[in-house]
C-alpha cells in the first residue's frame, strides 16, 4: 500500500489521483477532528475543507522526514486556532460554546463524557483529544502543539486522571458499573 | 495520585506510555512482568484503559458527502531561459511595426466606440431627451407605471401583469418533494441570447410561453435606454421536464446568438441531506425519551434540553436546505436576454460625414478646455515656488546692480 508520504509527494508533483487517495484516507478523521471541537456542523465542514485545500496547495512545501499525520493535524489545528481567534473578536459568536451533537448509539453516555471533557483545562483537553481521537503519538502531539515531549506526557496523564474523576462524579450508576466491569 | 504512587518505580506516566505503545525507560517485557506482580500499577493501568474506552464512545460520525477533495493546483509553467541578444536594425524595425499595429488595433476602436456613442445619441435625439430611462418589470409592478411611460407604451396594454411574489411562492410550494422525478436529481439551467426585429411583442410572448409550460417569471427587466436600443433580460422558471420544449419555443422569437445549457447532479447531496435529517431526528427522539424517562440533577436536565433545542434547530436548517434544493430540481432556470436588432446596426455601421465633423469639433473643444485647465493647475502647483524664487532673483539683481554702480563710481573718482 502506498504510504501517506509517497502520496503527498506525488500531490506535490501535480497528481490529482494521489490527492483523491489522500482525501479518501483522511476525510473522516479530519471531519471528526473539527466536529468534536466545533458546535456548528456547517462550520466544521468548512474548516475541514479549508484544511484539505491548505494541505493540497502546500504539498510542494511538504518536507520529507516528518510523519504526514502530524503535518495534516498540525494544519488542522492551526486552522482551528485561526478560526477561534477570528471568532474571539466577535463577542457573541463563540466557536465551541455550544458543543456538537452526539452521534453515538448511546447519547446520554456521550453527554456525560462531553460534559466531563468540558471541565478539563483547555490545554489538557486538547492533548487528550489529540491522543484519544486523532491517535497521535506523544512526539506528534508535541510537534503539533510545539511543546516539549515530557510536558505532553505529564499533561496527558493529568488529563486522563481528571477525566476519570469527572466521569465518576457525573455518570449515572449504570455507566459506572459498566466501566468497572471492563 | 498518592505519595506512594509518586515515588513508585515505574512512575504512573511510564505505565501510561507503555499502554500507549510509547518508548519507556523500562523494556516492554520488564513492564509486563511488573504489571503482573504490582497491584498499584495494575490499578493505574486499569484506570487508564477505562478512561480511554469511555472516551471512544463519542463518535462524530462519517464526513458528509458534500465534503469534496480539492483540485490540485496546476504547476507553474517552466521559466523560459534567459537569452541575450543584441538589438539589430531589423529587430527594432519589427518592434516599431508591432507597436504601430498594436496602436491601430487597441487605440482606434476606443476612439471609434466613443464616436459611435456620441453619434447614437445624436441619431436617437428626438426621443432621447424624453425617453432615456429604464425600469424593472416584475417584482414591483407599480414601479413601472410612473417611471417608464414610453417603454410601457411600446408594450401592449393588455399584457398581463407579472405574477405577484405570493403567487410565485404558491407555485414553489406546489413543487413539493413528492413531485421530484425518480432517478438522478439534476438541477438544469439554460441561457438564451436572442436578437429580434420586432421588440413590441417580446414581453407578452415570453410570458405566454412561460405560462403555457406551467412555469413562472422569476425576474424580468426591460431596459429602454435609447442609446443602446431596447432589451429584455430575465430569469424564467419552467418545470425541468419541459425545459426543452420551452427553449424551442423561445428560440423562435428571433436570431439566437447564444444558446447554452448546463446541469448539476445533486443526487448525492440530497441523499446526504436525507441521511443527516434521519440521524438528527433519531437523536431528537432519543433526547426526548431521555427527558421523559430520566430524573437526574437539574443541571443534567438543562443540558439535555439545551441539546434538544440545538438538534431541532439543525433539523429545521437541514429541512429548509433540502426543500430549497428539491425546488431547484423541479423547476429549471432559463436566463434570457433579448435585444433589438437596431443596436447591432448602430455599433457596426459607418458614420455620416456631418456626424464625424461634430464629433471632431466636440473633441477639439474638450481638448482646448483640458489644456486650459492644465495650465491653471500648473500655475497653482508651481506659483508659490516661482514667487519665492522671483523675489530672490530680484533682490539679487538689485544687489548686483548696486555693487556694480558703486565700483564704477569708485573707479571714476580715482585720479589717472
Amino acid at each position: 500500500m502506498t504510504t501517506d508520504e509517497e502520496l503527498i509527494d506525488r500531490v506535490g508533483r501535480g497528481s490529482q489521483e494521489a490527492a483523491d487517495a489522500l482525501f479518501q484516507r483522511y476525510r473522516d478523521l479530519v471531519w471528526q477532528f473539527f466536529r468534536r471541537r466545533v458546535a456548528d456542523a456547517a462550520v466544521a465542514e468548512e474548516l475541514a475543507q479549508d484544511t484539505f485545500v491548505a494541505v493540497i496547495e502546500g504539498a510542494r512545501r511538504y518536507r520529507r522526514g516528518g510523519a504526514f499525520r502530524s503535518y495534516l493535524f498540525g494544519i488542522a489545528y492551526n486552522v482551528l486556532l485561526a478560526e477561534r481567534r477570528k471568532r474571539a473578536h466577535r463577542a457573541s459568536d463563540s466557536l465551541d460554546e455550544d458543543p456538537p451533537s452526539p452521534h453515538a448509539a448511546d447519547p446520554d453516555e456521550v453527554l456525560w463524557l462531553r460534559d466531563a471533557l468540558a471541565t478539563l483545562d483547555e490545554d489538557d483537553r486538547e492533548i487528550l483529544m489529540l491522543r484519544e481521537y486523532e491517535q497521535l503519538s506523544y512526539q506528534e502531539i508535541a510537534d503539533v502543539r510545539g511543546t516539549p515531549l515530557n510536558t505532553v506526557r505529564s499533561q496527558l496523564f493529568r488529563a486522563r486522571m481528571a477525566l476519570k474523576d469527572a466521569l465518576e462524579a457525573r455518570a449515572p450508576q449504570p455507566a459506572r458499573r459498566s466501566h468497572v466491569s471492563r | 495520585m498518592s505519595a506512594a504512587e509518586r515515588t513508585h518505580v515505574p512512575a504512573p506516566e511510564e505505565v501510561m506510555a507503555y499502554l500507549d505503545g510509547e518508548v519507556t525507560a523500562m523494556s516492554r517485557t520488564d513492564m509486563e512482568a511488573h504489571l503482573a506482580a504490582c497491584e498499584t500499577c495494575r490499578a493505574v493501568a486499569d484506570n487508564l484503559r477505562g478512561v480511554s474506552a469511555q472516551a471512544q464512545a463519542w463518535s462524530a460520525g462519517a464526513a458528509p458527502g458534500s465534503l469534496r477533495a480539492p483540485g490540485v493546483p496546476r504547476r507553474p509553467r517552466l521559466a523560459i531561459p534567459f537569452v541575450s541578444w543584441r538589438p539589430s536594425g531589423a529587430a527594432l524595425a519589427t518592434m516599431g511595426l508591432a507597436a504601430v499595429v498594436a496602436f491601430g488595433v487597441f487605440v482606434t476602436p476606443v476612439t471609434r466606440n466613443r464616436a459611435a456613442r456620441v453619434a447614437a445619441e445624436q441619431v436617437m435625439l428626438p426621443e432621447a431627451s424624453a425617453s432615456r430611462r429604464s425600469g424593472v418589470v416584475g417584482g414591483v409592478p407599480g414601479a413601472i407605471a410612473g417611471r417608464l411611460p414610453e417603454a410601457a407604451s411600446n408594450l401592449p396594454p393588455s399584457a398581463p401583469p407579472p405574477p405577484a411574489p405570493t403567487l410565485m411562492a404558491d407555485k414553489l410550494a406546489q413543487a413539493a418533494p413528492a413531485a421530484l422525478p425518480r432517478g438522478p436529481m439534476v438541477i438544469r439551467t439554460a441561457t438564451l441570447r436572442i436578437i429580434v426585429k420586432e421588440f413590441g411583442n417580446v414581453r407578452p410572448t415570453v410570458e405566454a410561453v412561460v405560462s403555457q409550460f406551467g412555469g413562472f417569471v422569476d425576474r424580468l427587466s426591460v431596459d429602454a435606454d435609447s442609446a443602446n436600443a431596447r432589451s429584455l433580460t430575465g430569469s424564467l422558471r419552467v418545470p425541468s421536464d419541459r425545459i426543452g420544449a420551452a427553449l424551442d419555443r423561445l428560440r423562435q422569437l428571433g436570431q439566437v446568438v447564444e444558446d447554452a445549457q448546463g446541469s448539476e447532479d445533486v443526487t448525492d447531496q440530497i441523499v446526504d441531506l436525507d441521511a443527516r435529517l434521519a440521524s438528527a431526528r433519531a437523536t431528537e427522539q432519543r433526547l426526548t425519551d431521555l427527558l421523559k424517562n430520566r430524573t437526574g440533577r437539574l443541571s443534567d436536565v438543562l443540558s439535555v434540553e439545551r441539546e434538544l433545542a440545538r438538534v431541532r434547530l439543525d433539523i429545521e436548517r437541514l429541512d429548509a436546505e433540502k426543500t430549497n434544493t428539491t425546488r431547484r430540481v423541479t423547476y429549471a432556470t432559463i436566463t434570457i436576454q433579448i435585444s433589438e436588432e437596431r443596436k447591432q446596426g448602430l455599433e457596426t455601421g459607418a458614420l455620416p460625414l456631418s456626424t464625424r465633423i461634430r464629433v471632431a469639433a466636440a473633441d477639439g473643444v474638450a481638448a482646448a478646455i483640458e489644456s486650459l485647465v492644465g495650465i491653471g493647475l500648473f500655475i497653482l502647483r508651481a506659483g508659490p515656488s516661482l514667487l519665492i524664487w522671483g523675489i530672490v532673483a530680484i533682490v539679487g539683481w538689485v544687489a548686483l546692480r548696486r555693487t556694480l554702480a558703486r565700483r564704477s563710481g569708485t573707479a571714476g573718482a580715482t585720479p589717472r
